[in-house]
């Protein structure tokens, strides 16, 4: 397993930034405690099935790197894909495919290659340790969360949900696809939102207790994140990413019942 | 070709393997897991009732399966730093998410500790799910905590979900899949900033004394540890840190017998906070 990171435009005056550190994340005490690698950013506009190369960044000599969606000039809801790479890749300014990231991992502890993820409005920030997995950018895929996340439904508080889409295979053309809030009792959409391939979808939604929603897309599949804030400038920020369907269950269990689950629901979901 | 000679074995061959010496050494798991009526798993979450006010977003697994409401009767129950359980809350709702506004009154007290979540159906309602009649299928509580600053001019909460903890209650005890092995290291991607107040809140799913050891890497990439502490079995500790100095700065890593030894880190500013796993 070895996965991607990314900035994302979401607008509001938000700036999401990646911190990476040399040093592994997980591992055990006798393994080698740190990596030296590089960093591509690339970007994919709206129209383009190229990526663009916007930076090729290195350590010098720290132990941190991080990178801020503010410094790429990206417009609302396009992606900077940040690739942990060997030093030597040679890293083309136009790529179709992007390449697979470096595996960060030196035995076999545990827990994902990641970044710490933030996002920032004013002075409230936000974080968690996030990645997106490079098995996850070779398939299409179809994507199902529910409204866990969704319970800052108080006067003034602005909710989003940022549906982060990668899809690392060479695309022939760029299609436009739909994102759907629906009211899981009945199962009908509220609410729909447009966004292509390697993009992130943005949708504001109400978050309202006696109405229980689900989201869901059948084109791709994407990671979510829920974002909360106050609409006054100095209140905190809340981002966090929901469990995919197969971490309803435990152990061996998780790829049928995940499996079953979405199933479930996808056609119950039109 | 190692991983094509394992992708050849029968899955319970490779489940043995993998818990043999020396392939467990980073297997968080016992080999044996229980086979039971209604077996639920649990992370083990914590809640804060000091300067925070908490709430859990408890899922309703068996309604989410089977995509439509269904009642559920859901338990908490609370631990103090100890390990000690200190108080149990059980409500029965139907929808898909309940929401657990954590009080003292359910925790015994207690302002600061973990707790597991466990959900009872009736009968009938399982039996309609084949794999869940047959235990194929096992359902996992990973639900998110939400907390908020009693000092909070907005009402808004920092959500989190579950780390980790594979824990269950069976015959009136509290038991934990999670096991110790090998020593690790665990270094999460941030970087530890003057002027801040940090609180790692550390817990111990395991029924053994787990050992920590807390180290900061200074910019200078020098070593300076800074603390180890001792957590009973099925405890937690919430350790504080703080400096003024620039050539403080640096990333912070920790070493336990933990194949996965997360923590729960708040970043404070003295009026705004950020909580996130390690």
């Amino acid at each position: 397993m070895s996965n991607y990171l990314f900035l994302v435009n979401v607008g509001d005056d938000i700036v999401s930034s990646v911190n990476i550190s040399k040093f592994i994340s997980n591992r055990r005490a006798s393994s080698s405690e740190a990596i030296n690698f590089k960093l591509g950013v690339y970007t994919q506009t709206k129209y383009s099935i190229n990526w663009k190369k916007l930076d090729e960044v290195y350590f010098d000599g720290l132990n941190n790197i991080q990178l801020k969606s503010s410094d790429y000039n990206l417009e609302i809801g396009e992606l900077a894909v940040v690739i942990p790479c060997s030093i030597n890749l040679e890293l083309k300014d136009n790529l179709r495919k992007l390449p697979k990231p470096l595996i960060r991992k030196v035995d076999s502890s545990p827990i994902s290659e990641r970044a710490a993820i933030s996002f920032k409005r004013g002075g409230a920030l936000s974080s968690y340790q996030g990645d997106f997995p490079f098995q996850m950018s070779t398939i299409k895929g179809n994507f199902l969360s529910f409204d866990s996340l969704t319970s800052n439904s108080q006067t003034g508080v602005i909710n989003k949900l940022i549906l982060i889409n990668i899809f690392s295979q060479e695309l022939t053309e760029k299609k436009k696809y739909s994102l759907y809030m629906a009211n899981s009792i009945t199962k009908k959409n509220i609410k729909k939102q447009s966004y292509c391939q390697n993009s992130a979808a943005i949708m504001g939604f109400d978050c309202l207790q006696d109405l229980p929603s689900v989201f869901y897309s059948k084109d791709t599949l994407g990671l979510p994140i829920f974002i909360s804030y106050h609409k006054e400038l100095s209140s905190n920020l809340s981002v966090e990413h929901s469990h995919p369907p197969s971490e309803f269950f435990f152990g061996e269990s998780k790829f049928m019942g995940h499996q079953l689950l979405k199933k479930k629901w996808l056609t119950l979901l039109k | 070709m190692i991983n094509k000679i394992k992708s050849k074995l029968p899955f319970g061959v490779r489940k043995l393997i993998r818990h043999l010496y020396p392939f467990n050494k980073s297997n968080p798991y016992n080999y044996y897991h229980p086979r039971f009526n209604q077996l639920n798993i649990s992370d083990y979450f914590l809640f804060r009732c000091d300067n925070f006010e908490s709430i859990f977003i408890a899922e309703n697994s068996l309604a989410i399966f089977s995509a439509e409401p269904i009642e559920c009767k859901h338990l908490f129950y609370f631990f103090n730093v100890s390990g000690n359980k200190c108080g149990k809350f059980e409500i029965v709702s139907a929808l898909f998410h309940y929401q657990l506004n954590i009080k003292t009154h359910m925790t015994g007290g207690e302002k600061i500790g973990s707790f597991i979540h466990q959900t009872i159906y009736s009968n009938d309602l399982l039996n309609k799910e084949s794999d869940l009649k047959s235990n194929k299928l096992i359902f996992q509580h990973r639900g998110y905590t939400g907390y908020r600053s009693l000092n909070s001019k907005h009402d808004n909460y920092s959500f989190l979900h579950g780390n980790f903890g594979s824990m269950y209650f069976h015959k009136g005890k509290l038991l934990s899949l999670s096991t110790q092995r090998a020593e690790h290291s665990y270094t999460p991607q941030i970087i530890i900033k003057a002027g801040k107040f940090y609180e790692l809140y550390f817990s111990n799913p395991t029924n053994k004394i787990l050992k920590i050891s807390i180290t900061l890497i200074l910019k200078s990439n020098k070593l300076s540890s800074i603390k180890t502490l001792y957590i009973n079995p099925m405890g937690s500790y919430m350790f504080e840190y703080s400096s003024n100095s620039e050539s403080e700065i640096g990333n912070i890593s920790w070493k336990t017998n933990l194949p996965v030894g997360r923590a729960i880190v708040f970043e404070n500013d003295g009026v705004l906070f950020d909580i996130f796993h390690s």
